[in-house]
């Protein structure tokens, strides 16, 4: 079959770029460049902890990670998104679940004070420290999970069509973003709302080596996860009598799918804060390259995140260096044409589900 | 033997009765024809014979067993279901579409024997060349084809099929009607289609139930439920059967 051996070619081909923007952003971006021999010498040996140069690539090293792993959860919960929702704007950027998320993390920072910040008193040096990470967690996972079941809501009772539920969730997400401009407002003081400001753009570079492993577990579980329901998905975005037809719990089915993808998104969200587009661009370039099969979307959705999110960070520091521009910035700035192209273009394109 | 059994089934969409009291059976090896103007539920009986709506009473029983007795996927690989049209249509390859039929014994990944079953049935339909096309990418006719053979991969006893003909020029209406007819004897199952054309139903049933309101008006041979004083009864058209060609028309003369 031609056809296998093609999307095995784009596997290897995605899998090569993934590794080669590992390698470039642990060597470039910011002052120090860091060549491969350095590399492997000092991941080798077991020198000085001091040494600057160690320091400097354990945290890109930290940075490559989260982006593979934050890309990964983004691109493969935006696939199973659109399945249950059979709707192929779906993301949960679009469907506002990750500003729903950072609303909780505001309320997680005002009301419970679960967050503190040590160092210097400035945003872009100081360190956040959560007081109390479980309490971030949970309120990102309420504000994600209530978000996504009120879509489902708008879609299947009020009857929304596709373009409206993606209306009426970017209208929700600007609720959130005011609901937590309000909380910064009334309570925070500048560096706090300075701290806030990096959920609000997504930014790679805060994550301690826990939160990285945390991610790296939840990123393949995701992907698990979603390939062992992959054929129920196939079967649910044929409609639900054909998957109940077909021996599907259409009911638990969407009900795990939102859940479990409202869980993965707060737990980036938490982390890194909201990366916009990242996940509808993965699933949409998965899908023109593989195919509709949800089982091989999922597995390219998870390489294509990667990849975006790793790019996005990598341009984000060479481009205006020594500035570096939070992930979330470049991935929108991308983003929008492609959604702008999607809704013109809806009628023809990937976007019609009919 | 009979296999299939339909016992005083009775179904609402809210307050609105679609089925009542709909009792018939069909032996191994039956092609059944269930026909009646729009509306008179069709479509309805063949979703709670699927087991996608439940009864409010009655019963469906295959091979004595009742259908609320058994599990979603028990109840998958009995029924083959082609519906009336795909609400939603994505740009599945053709292969994929029919492996997805598979599902009720697939538990983690599809495995070679699920792909040799689909590459059978894809054959059986004469859709083998287009198994890597796109299902958006196919005409009424192969769609069709399509769709029956995404029904036959799971290997049911009992074949569903929703005016399965209603999308297709003449000639593959009889290509289709005959490949139905065909599976009927060779893997004696059970086919109930719902029908639109009368004469296909005449001329490719062994049974055909007459649905009105959501009752059965009349059951029976070809001969036997399709007369003329039936079919005025039920859609108000005078029609006149052709017995040697096997083929009901609407009378010139409607008086
Ligand atoms: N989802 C539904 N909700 C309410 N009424 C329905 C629904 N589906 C069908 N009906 C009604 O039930 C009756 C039978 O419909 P159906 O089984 O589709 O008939 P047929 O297939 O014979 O045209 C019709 O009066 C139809 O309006
Ligand atoms: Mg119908």
């Amino acid at each position: 079959m031609s056809n296998a051996l093609r999307i095995n070619v784009i596997y290897l081909l995605l899998l090569t770029a993934v590794f080669a923007f590992f390698l470039a952003s642990l060597s470039f971006g910011g002052f120090y460049k860091v060549s491969l021999t350095d590399l492997i010498n000092v991941m080798g040996s077991r020198g000085m902890l001091e040494d600057p140069l160690r320091v400097v690539i354990d945290m890109r090293l930290r940075r490559g990670l989260t982006s593979i792993a934050v890309g990964a959860i983004l691109g493969v919960s935006s696939i199973a998104l659109q399945n249950v929702l059979r709707n192929p704007l779906a993301s949960p950027f679009t469907l506002g679940i990750q500003h729903a998320a950072a609303l909780g993390v505001g309320v997680a920072m005002t009301a419970f004070g679960a967050i503190s910040i040590i160092g210097p008193r400035s945003a872009t040096s100081s360190t956040v420290v959560m007081v109390n990470p479980y309490v971030v967690s949970a309120l990102a996972f309420a504000g994600a999970t209530i978000q996504s079941f009120l879509i489902l809501f708008l879609a299947y009772s009020v009857g929304l069509s596709i373009y409206a539920v993606i209306l009426a969730s970017i209208a929700l997400s600007f609720a959130s973003q005011a609901a937590l401009s309000l909380l910064q407002y009334l309570y925070f003081n500048e560096v706090q709302v300075a701290t806030l400001l990096f959920w609000t753009f997504g930014d790679v570079g805060r994550v301690s080596w826990f939160d990285v492993w945390l991610l790296l577990l939840i990123a393949s579980a995701a992907t698990i996860l979603f390939t062992a329901l992959s054929m129920d998905l196939d079967l649910i975005s044929l409609g639900d009598e054909v998957a109940v037809s077909s021996g599907v719990n259409v009911k638990v089915v969407r009900f795990v799918a939102l859940l479990t993808s409202s869980l993965f998104t707060a737990v980036s969200v938490s982390l890194v804060g909201v990366i916009g587009f990242a996940g509808l661009l993965a699933s949409h370039a998965a899908r023109l390259t593989v195919g509709w099969n949800t089982r091989r979307s999922v597995f390219a959705a998870t390489l294509y995140g990667s990849l975006i999110v790793l790019a996005a960070d990598f341009l984000g520091r060479v481009v205006l260096n020594p500035v570096t521009l939070p992930v979330g910035i470049t991935t929108t700035l991308v983003g929008v044409p492609l959604l702008i192209a999607l809704l013109l273009g809806g009628r023809r394109g990937v976007a019609e589900g009919r | 033997m009979v296999l299939l059994k339909v016992g005083n089934v009775e179904f609402s969409y809210g307050s609105f009765k679609a089925l009542k009291g709909v009792t018939f059976e069909a032996r191994e090896g039956e092609v059944v024809s269930v026909v009646g103007p729009n509306g008179s539920g069709k479509t309805t009986l063949l979703k709670t014979l699927d087991g996608i709506f439940k009864p409010l009473s009655g019963s469906v029983y295959v091979d004595g067993k009742s259908l609320g007795s058994m599990g979603r996927k028990e109840i998958a690989k009995l029924f083959g279901y082609v519906p009336q049209r795909l609400e939603h249509l994505y740009p599945f390859t053709v292969f994929d579409f029919v492996l997805s039929g598979r599902k009720p014994y697939i538990a983690f990944m599809p495995g070679g024997k699920d792909h040799r079953k689909v590459f059978e049935v894809l054959k059986l339909v004469n859709l083998e060349e287009k198994a890597f096309k796109k299902i958006t990418e196919l005409s009424g006719g192969e769609l069709q084809r399509a769709l029956i053979a995404r029904a036959l991969v799971v290997e049911p006893r009992i074949l569903l099929l929703d005016e399965p003909t209603a999308s297709l020029d003449l000639y593959y209406q009889l290509e289709v009607a005959e490949l139905i007819k065909q599976l009927a004897r060779d893997r004696r199952l059970v086919v109930v289609m719902a029908l639109h054309d009368l004469s296909l139903a005449y001329r490719y049933s062994d049974k055909v139930v007459v649905m009105k309101d959501g009752k059965v008006y009349a059951m029976g041979s070809p001969e036997e439920a399709l007369t003329e004083e039936v079919i005025y009864a039920v859609y108000g058209v005078r029609v006149r059967i052709l017995k040697d060609e096997k083929a009901v028309v609407v009378a010139f003369n409607q008086r």
